[in-house]
């Protein structure tokens, strides 16, 4: 039955070649720009993580300045990342089943092959525990042990693209890199790895690609080794005494750490109470001059505490969804007129036998057949709109492939097409199914 | 006048009218709010700088080795290197500076008169600059004086520094006037800083806000352990050959770094990315969505025409000129597009409070909305006269043949 409707539906669209093509091109448009706009969004909004996105937390604590609102949050939110001496710290509890810091420092990274110049890198400042945390994909090797961290080890675990350009590819494992004036040892090589955004550096890095270099948190306080800061900071309060160097990192109120932690299941609160009572702790040494105000915030939250999502693009998924009703309006009429110039042809159907609901299914067919169609116009169109954004945002802000077509698009289109051409049928349809047969066969 | 057979018509028709209806008043309600977005970023992307932004040269200059680790040498090279620059022929003058104007961000931080409360606090972005800072970036002093060689801090360490300031930035901190010779607090009440000279309006991007025009300038040999920054202004003749031949004159100094030579304005676009992304998706979308609607009023008006193809013959016979039936046709689409735009004018003030409600953006005003609807007018006239063109030169002989 469904079969036969879709034959007479094809046949009825094929019959009429050029309003077809206008109908399909009106919707197809109008299938488009929601498609491209969603799958833009959806790039930004989608969870980089879902096995994990619930158990991974960011760590804040208002250790700021009692007269003065921190620069870029919200009012009434603690500062954005956290102090050197806070993460020491925090980083004793036994509750999370792992932690990290987050930063990034800048050194010269020195090739060992003699074709390749020296170049500057920012490079990544973790502990051990974020790569078991985040579950990065180890091509070789693997990340240090928590003694590397204590003893500050010149350890460093590099991405696939670093290991391709620097050692062509192969196992690199305990062979030598020459970071700053010293001699780094590689642990291990990444798989591929590119979450959108890069939820663990959204800070700094938000779009990516992420860095090619993890390096043990500590080694940023050998100041032998050269490195330095590559990060936001803010700072308040007394500067640090100068004749102690270590002073900035142990004695400081400088932020400029994003902190992580896994929480084994239930222990949520149990962190936020430790959290709290370690704030008062400090207070009690004269630190934290603000009232408590400490936040252990889920991944997915924290995307959205530091607007992950742009709010441009926000508005324009609203905007792109009434241009879709605009041209689903447009393909009422279309219908409409279409069906109503074949009133004859109805009345013969119905003189013939057709029931009034058979016209109407046949009719909602038809209109869910154009809505598909237009789909699959929309589905190119939107490719070639994503393509070309793909190009015209620089690889800083959009590294290539981040936009194009994929699963979600693909569903995106797929249910719009379906809703719209239902929507735009259901009128028409009916009306179709209201022609009176005496009245048009004595018009023939 | 037609007005009362249009209404009758109309009411005959609901069902076109209606669509026809909705479509321009969800169409206007788009292209206003999409038009308002649009010409707040444009207005970010055409807002001047204040500086010379067209013949600057952005040189970023990285270093590595222990040596630069010391500050003095650092000082050294950073003498040399810009003395170097301004010997090139066809350079205007040239300055370090710890980053770069115009690239959206920087470096910033939060200022208030010495001993007010910290309510005070501004917050400013901040370059460190040398001597030749003005003739660099083209800016004038409007109050006090340019910055000195005595200026420029000669050895590492906190000391009272003499500083320069936009005149926003001198307003904002002290409103009843005159800010020469005040002294400012940037974070330590031990060391403040001392106003010596105002320079008139400079503007860079950083992400909104009075801030963006409230600069800071602190004198100094700007540079890291990991390099510096030049800026070069050129003669606009000279700007080609000067930007060819800066990587060379830096490399015979000190060989072992990078040189990387950018103009201004490349750092410039980096910057607007995303305005310029908003501007360009904006406009495909007003322009996809006024082509659309304008395609929906063609082909309803057309198919009202065929449908009444029989009227307008009798019409015709009955003795009116072909100009009574363009005229009908025009005022029906004029009363559809009137009702659609006043419909449209609520929805896009609705839609404009929950952009609004979304994101920073400035409430529609009466330029876009004169603007949008005369654009949708003028379309909808157009799509109209087509087909009611035909309808007028109908022959009245039609109405006769199938009766």
């Amino acid at each position: 039955m469904i079969v036969y409707y879709l034959k007479l539906a094809l046949r009825s669209l094929l019959g009429t070649p050029t309003q077809t093509a206008v109908t399909l091109l009106a919707i197809g448009l109008g299938i488009a720009v929601p498609t491209a706009m969603l799958s833009v969004h959806h790039v930004f909004a989608q969870n980089p993580l879902p096995e994990k996105s619930n158990v991974l937390f960011n760590v804040r604590v208002d250790s700021w300045d009692p007269n003065s609102q921190f620069f870029d949050v919200e009012p009434g939110d603690p500062p954005k990342h956290i102090t050197y001496q806070d993460m020491d710290r925090l980083l004793k509890s036994q509750i999370p089943s792992h932690a990290s810091g987050v930063s990034g420092v800048a050194n010269f990274v020195f090739p060992g092959s003699p074709d390749l110049q020296p170049y500057q890198a920012r490079m990544q400042l973790v502990h051990h525990g974020f790569f078991p945390m985040f579950d990065l994909p180890f091509r070789f090797g693997s990340g240090w042990a928590s003694q590397a961290d204590a003893q500050r080890q010149r350890v460093v675990v590099i991405s696939q693209d670093a290991n391709q350009k620097l050692f062509s590819g192969e196992n690199s494992v305990g062979r030598t890199l020459r970071i700053g004036q010293n001699d780094f040892t590689v642990v291990g090589v990444l798989g591929p790895y590119n979450p959108t955004p890069v939820f663990f550096d959204v800070i700094r890095n938000q779009m990516g690609p992420p860095l090619d270099f993890y390096l043990p948190f500590d080694v940023v306080r050998d100041p032998s080794l050269g490195f330095t800061i590559s990060a936001d900071t803010d700072s308040w309060g007394p500067p640090p005494p100068e004749d102690d160097p270590d002073a900035s990192f142990t004695m400081s109120e400088r932020t400029w750490i994003q902190y992580w932690v896994e929480l084994p299941p239930g222990q949520l609160q149990a962190y936020r109470d430790y959290v709290d009572s370690y704030t008062l702790g400090q207070k009690e040494l004269g630190r934290f001059p603000r009232p408590l105000n400490n936040r252990v915030t889920p991944l997915m939250e924290w995307m959205e505490v530091r607007n992950v999502v742009p709010p441009v693009s926000v508005a324009l998924v609203w905007i792109s969804l009434l241009f879709l009703v605009v041209c689903c309006l447009n393909l009422v009429g279309l219908l409409l007129s279409r069906f109503l110039a074949s009133a004859p042809q109805l009345g013969v159907h119905r003189a013939l036998g057709a029931s009034r609901s058979e016209i109407f299914l046949q009719r909602l067919l038809e209109c869910e057949l154009v809505g598909a169609m237009g789909g699959l116009a929309g589905i190119a169109l939107a490719s070639l709109a994503l393509v070309a954004l793909d190009h015209s945002l620089p690889d800083r802000m959009a590294p290539p492939g981040t936009f194009g077509i994929d699963g979600y698009s693909l569903l995106v289109a797929f249910t719009l097409s379906l809703i719209a051409g239902l929507l735009s049928g259901l009128y028409p349809a009916w009306r179709a199914c209201r022609v009176a047969p005496a009245h048009q066969l004595k018009l023939q | 006048m037609e007005i009362g057979p249009i209404f009758r018509s109309l009411s005959r028709n609901k069902t076109r009218s209606i669509l026809l209806i909705l479509e321009i008043a969800v169409t206007l309600a788009i292209v206003l709010n999409c038009w308002n977005l649009m010409m707040q970023q444009r207005e970010s992307l055409m807002r001047p700088s204040g500086i010379d932004e067209k013949n600057i040269i952005a040189v970023e200059v990285q270093t590595f080795g222990p040596d630069y680790q010391d500050w003095e040498y650092r000082r050294q090279v950073v003498s040399r290197d810009v003395a170097a620059l301004r010997q090139l022929p066809g350079v205007i003058d040239a300055t370090p500076i710890s980053n770069f104007p115009l690239q959206g961000g920087g470096s910033s931080l939060q200022a208030k008169p010495l001993g007010a409360r910290d309510t005070a606090l501004t917050r400013a972005p901040v370059y460190t600059v040398d001597d030749h800072m003005l003739r660099t970036l083209d800016l004038e002093i409007v109050a006090g004086r340019a910055f000195e060689a005595g200026d420029l801090r000669s050895e590492d360490g906190p000391v009272i520094m003499n500083v320069i300031v936009t005149q926003d930035l001198a307003e904002a901190l002290f409103p009843d006037g005159d800010a020469i010779g005040q002294t400012i607090d940037t974070g330590s009440e031990e060391w403040p800083d001392i106003i010596v000279g105002v320079v008139d309006a400079m503007h860079t991007p950083y992400g909104g806000g009075p801030m963006e025009s409230q600069i800071l300038f602190y004198p100094g040999f700007a540079s890291r352990a990991s390099g510096m920054n030049y800026l070069i202004r050129t003669e606009p003749a000279a700007f080609d050959s000067v930007f060819s031949a800066v990587d060379g004159v830096l490399l015979e100094s000190e060989p072992s770094r990078v040189v990387q030579v950018q103009t201004l304005l490349e750092i410039k676009g980096g910057g607007q990315v995303i305005s310029r992304f908003s501007v360009q998706v904006l406009s495909t979308i007003i322009g996809l969505l006024l082509f659309v609607t304008t395609l929906g009023i063609y082909g309803m008006t057309s198919f009202s025409v065929t449908q009444r193809t029989k009227q307008i013959g009798t019409r015709r016979a009955l003795g009116a000129s072909q100009g009574a039936i363009l005229r009908y046709f025009l005022l029906e689409s004029l009363v559809v597009t009137l009702i659609g735009s006043a419909l449209g004018l609520i929805a896009a003030s609705g839609l404009d409070v929950l952009i609004a409600s979304q994101m920073d953006s400035e409430r529609l005003g009466p330029t876009v909305l004169a603007t949008g609807i005369l654009l949708l007018w003028s379309l909808a006239i157009l799509a109209t006269i087509v087909p009611a063109l035909r309808a007028s030169k109908l022959s009245p002989a039609l109405a006769t043949r199938t009766v």
